[in-house]
């Protein structure tokens, strides 16, 4: 007889739970994290699924159902309305700079310049209002002429409310309650998506998002020059900036995942990958922060989800100091012998089947892939299957050899 | 020359750089042999970086210093109306959809510090906007860098729209960076490739010497 929903729900989170918590399981879960491929397998654009939430979240679902993985990733298309509303300029998405079919491309440049430290370390959500956001979204941008809320208090109120009067202001307030209305919408049908996958039976993989410390002022503050410039010529400054981002990095880790219902929280890791710093600006810089925001949620019961982008070899002795069978590495590019050297037995490591593989290999291909990984990184336990990144473009028989493969070949014996 | 600019180029040492020019500039050495000692750092951090021994931040910190130094000597390089200045024009430029521009900046200083007048046309470059800059400034040299391979498609789609407005003939093409070789010239149909900027100095003043066009 099938087993119904509910219990294949149980089965699966139990399954997830053991694996993180590095407990024999019955097999390898194979958890795929889909980006735009269910789109497109189901004839889709990005533009139409940007643009329309039940596609994208249909697309989403019917992949699921269809390729039957562990665990479902909700739609990860974000709402095109709502970034025009802002007209927002740290993405490029399809009708904005980019084709129809095409992902989104990232916009980098020094949204914060190298002498908005003092700015930002003095009164942050001052800074984030009347400079930030007016660089980063062009409909905010009138949020300049507004003065700094410490000088509300008595008179001072009338003149400080008297700046969101003028026109150019209006614009902005009313692009932001728009806009607001855009991402509620959406943050619901992500939320609707949720609980109709668990009804299915299917847990989601990620709860909340997060970033480490140095990639938030690296990635949409300071970008790649400018941060790592900093790293020279002012590392006193960008030190005190991180201390101040790592506690909110907590607290907005441990929000969204409360909110979501689920202790998986995904950090997404770019500026510290192998070449891009020293080792001793790695530890100086990268770790200790990202250490401290993993160890804060441990302590709250969550789980994080290293999600590491690039080669990331020569980090692997740092990595290993942390609890045994709390956290999740994904890794794009390492060397899995010494990953599980270095790894096995503290963390469960999941990622590396190479995403050009799925596009333009075979199911062959990808099964002896796959075969080596679970021969490697599969014994003993604590090992999830995944592609290397996100998936876009990959053939539908590829994913589907790399599903059904690891449910036959990554039982325990 | 002394090796004291080299050296803290080579070891990101940025005050002492700057101090060093600063001093060889009140000394009287010439906005070219600075440039060349720059150079010269600037390719010791490259091959530092490829040894292993030097990461991407060091290589942007190293870019960082040689335009701090540039904004210094600029005022230096040969001006028209002086002996070294020749005031041949060369449209400079990273090809479309590339945006590494520590090749191309090097090559673009060495020329001006040479007596070149260079319209330096930044990244990501379309290949109209090289049409247009030489029909505006005349210009028969065109220098194009390009270190991705899936942007080598652009340069030839330079190439053909030379042929397209009749402008072909006039102008010389010197592409370089990194994947650039022979093959990539055979298929672009420019007429020079190198992956060495003194080289490309070099094949700048013969154009300059063979066809001695392009001048104000
Ligand atoms: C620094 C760097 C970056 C920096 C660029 C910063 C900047 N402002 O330029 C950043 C981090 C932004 C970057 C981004 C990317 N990069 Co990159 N990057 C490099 C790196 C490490 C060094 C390049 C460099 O500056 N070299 C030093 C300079 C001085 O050398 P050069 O450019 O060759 O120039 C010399 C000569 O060629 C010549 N020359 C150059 N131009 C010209 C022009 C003329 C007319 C003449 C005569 C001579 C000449 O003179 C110069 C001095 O001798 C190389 C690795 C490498 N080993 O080259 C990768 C590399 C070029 N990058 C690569 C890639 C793939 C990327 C990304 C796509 C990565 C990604 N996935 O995001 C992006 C692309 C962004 C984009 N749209 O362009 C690949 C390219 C592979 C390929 N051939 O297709 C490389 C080779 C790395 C690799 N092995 O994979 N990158």
């Amino acid at each position: 007889m099938r087993k119904q929903p509910e219990e294949l729900y149980a089965e699966r989170v139990k399954r997830f739970k053991d694996t993180i918590e590095l407990k024999e399981t019955d097999r390898v879960v194979v958890a795929p994290l889909f980006q735009f491929f269910p789109v497109f397998h189901a004839g889709y654009t990005v533009k139409d699924v940007m643009y329309d939430f039940s596609k994208a979240y249909n697309a989403a679902k019917e992949t699921i159902l269809e390729f039957d993985p562990d665990m479902c990733i909700g739609p990860l298309a974000y709402p095109g309305k709502a970034l025009e509303l802002l007209k927002y300029k740290l993405l490029k998405w399809p009708g904005h700079g980019v084709k129809d079919d095409k992902s989104y491309q990232f916009v980098e440049d020094e949204y914060m310049r190298s002498d908005d430290y003092d700015h930002f370390l003095d009164d942050p959500s001052d800074f984030m209002f009347r400079k930030y956001l007016p660089r980063v979204c062009g409909a905010l941008e009138p949020l300049t002429m507004t003065t700094s809320a410490h000088d509300a208090t008595w008179l001072g109120l009338f003149s400080y409310v008297a700046m969101f009067g003028q026109p150019g202001v209006i614009n902005a307030l009313e692009a932001l309650t728009k806009a607001g209305q855009e991402f509620l919408a959406w943050y619901g049908s992500l939320g609707k998506f949720n609980m109709e996958m668990k009804e299915l039976g299917y847990p989601n993989m990620v709860g909340g998002f997060a970033f480490a410390p140095f990639d938030v002022i690296g990635d949409t503050m300071r970008g790649t020059t400018g941060i790592m410039l900093d790293m020279y010529r002012q590392p006193d400054k960008l030190l005190k900036a991180i201390e101040k981002v790592t506690p909110w990095t907590i607290e907005t880790a441990i929000n969204s995942a409360k909110a979501a219902g689920n202790p998986v929280v995904m950090f997404a890791l770019h500026k510290g990958a192998d070449g891009f710093l020293s080792p001793e600006q790695y530890e100086t810089f990268y770790w200790p922060s990202l250490k401290k925001v993993m160890l804060a949620l441990i302590d709250e019961g969550l789980v994080p989800f290293i999600y590491s982008e690039g080669e990331y070899t020569t980090r692997l002795e740092l990595l290993a100091d942390v609890p045994k069978g709390k956290v999740i590495y994904h890794f794009e590019r390492v060397d899995i012998y010494k990953a599980k050297e270095i790894l096995g037995g503290i963390a469960c490591l999941t990622g590396n089947v190479p995403n050009n593989l799925l596009y333009t290999g075979t199911p062959e291909d990808v099964k002896d892939y796959c075969r080596e990984l679970i021969d490697v990184w599969g014994k003993g336990g604590g090992f999830i299957l995944d592609a290397a990144a996100v998936i876009d473009e990959a053939k539908a028989e590829n994913i589907k050899a790399m599903i059904d493969f690891t449910k036959e070949y990554g039982v325990y014996k | 020359m002394s090796n004291d600019l080299i050296d803290a180029i080579a070891n990101l040492e940025e005050d002492k750089a700057i101090a060093i020019v600063r001093k060889k500039i009140e000394d009287g050495e010439t906005a070219f042999d600075i440039v060349e000692q720059c150079r010269k750092g600037v390719e010791i951090v490259g091959k530092r970086y490829s040894e292993g021994k030097y990461y991407l931040s060091d290589l942007i910190m190293s870019e960082a210093i040689l335009k701090e130094v540039m904004t210094i000597i600029e005022p230096h390089f040969p001006k028209n109306g002086t002996e070294s200045y020749n005031g041949i024009k060369v449209i400079m430029g990273t090809i479309e959809g590339d945006i590494h521009d520590l090749g191309k900046n090097i090559v673009t200083y060495l020329l001006r510090s040479s007596g070149y007048c260079v319209y330096d046309l930044g990244v990501d470059v379309p290949p109209e906007k090289f049409i247009e800059t030489i029909k505006q400034t005349g210009a028969k040299i065109v220098g194009v860098c390009v270190l991705l391979n899936f942007c080598i498609g652009y340069v030839k789609e330079l190439v053909d729209l030379l042929e397209e407005t009749g402008l072909r003939e006039k102008v010389t093409i010197v592409v370089g960076g990194y994947p650039v070789d022979e093959q990539v010239k055979e298929y672009t149909g420019v007429d020079y490739v190198t992956n060495d900027a003194v080289r490309g100095l070099e094949i700048f003043d013969q154009i300059t010497a063979l066809c001695g066009n392009g001048h104000d």
